[in-house]
């Protein structure tokens, strides 16, 4: 139940005059305002999040069509799993940037390495025969000796 | 469509300082009942589609948007400063009379109401010093109609509880 009525202290309430808001508040928080609403004039396009919750922008016809596309892509990785595999991605894609380029293949046979040798004719072809005769002949010698 | 510039200037006019003063009463000191109160009307700016402006329905909007405003900055205040015992002080809210028993009487009653519970001290500025219906301060305090009736009530029951003695000391002091 409500307590009664007080006309007697409402009158004495009533009676208290409340000391003038300084004008400096009143004015500043006027200014603040209508700055606010200048700058949306001229920032129209700019939503901007108010009190009362925007309603839902209608999808276009071509993102309706690729982001549930996307998303079923994205849907169809196990939640878990899904972190663990962005993560190794850009470790591979990383690894991929940072590696240089690989060394060509070196083999005595490639056809670089042939056209590097010195032109080869009978003379220096005897020449180094003999010479590996010697050699050959050096080590038939240290072999016997041991 | 967001409010124009002569309802903007047209709802200050009317309503910024009743809500500089119902801030005042809810415990804010002056610089931060500025704020609160600048805070309120960018908001009320920033309503794009304008439906809050439609639904101010008289003063009460603004009073609620002022009232949630307050106790959140009150509620930050606390979390800044725990330590800080956050006393309402309405002494010098009121133009103090020349006469030293009405101003005495009046320190008492600013003191009272002060040391009331927030709703109860918003229901009583409200609908005495800013008019408000018992609807609009229970749209305001988001509660029914009668519950905003029985703060009002119980706020003024505490009060003149608040000022048993020193009716008591008038009255003795009246046949004199």
């Amino acid at each position: 139940m409500n307590p009664p009525a007080d006309p007697d202290l409402e009158n004495r309430l009533r009676a208290l005059t409340w000391r003038p808001v300084p004008e400096p508040a009143l004015q500043a928080s006027l200014d603040a305002a209508l700055a606010e609403l200048s700058s949306d004039a001229t920032t129209s396009s700019k939503a901007r999040p108010g009190l009362v919750p925007q309603a839902p922008v209608p999808l276009s016809p071509s993102s309706q069509t690729t982001v549930p596309i996307r998303q079923r892509l994205i849907q169809f990785v196990p939640r878990p799993v899904r972190w663990i595999l962005a993560a190794c991605w850009m470790l591979s894609l990383g690894f991929r940037l940072a590696t240089p380029p690989s060394a060509p293949v070196q083999g005595s046979l490639s056809p670089a390495a042939i056209a590097a040798l010195p032109p080869m004719d009978g003379s220096r072809l005897f020449l180094s025969m003999q010479q590996t005769r010697l050699q050959i002949d050096d080590l038939q010698r240290e072999l016997q000796r041991r | 469509m967001p409010p124009t510039r002569e309802t903007l200037i047209r709802l200050h006019n009317s309503s910024a300082a009743g809500v500089f003063r119902f801030l005042r009463s809810m415990g804010l000191d002056e610089a931060a009942a500025q704020d609160v109160l600048q805070e309120v009307f960018v908001k009320l700016a920033r309503d794009v589609s304008g439906s809050l402006v439609e639904a101010v329905s008289g003063q009460a909007w603004l009073f609620r948007v002022a009232r949630n405003a307050a106790l959140d900055w009150l509620r930050r205040s606390r979390v800044r400063d725990r330590a800080a015992q956050q006393m309402v002080d309405l002494t010098d809210a009121f133009v103090l009379p020349e006469d030293p028993d009405a101003a005495a009487m009046q320190r008492e009653i600013a003191a009272g109401l002060a040391d009331l519970p927030e709703e109860q001290r918003s229901a009583v500025q409200l609908h005495l010093w800013e008019g408000l219906t018992f609807r609009e301060i229970g749209e305001i305090q988001q509660v029914s109609t009668p519950t905003a009736t029985s703060r009002y009530r119980y706020g003024l029951q505490s009060l003149r509880a608040a000022l048993q003695p020193l009716y008591s000391e008038l009255s003795h002091e009246s046949p004199r």
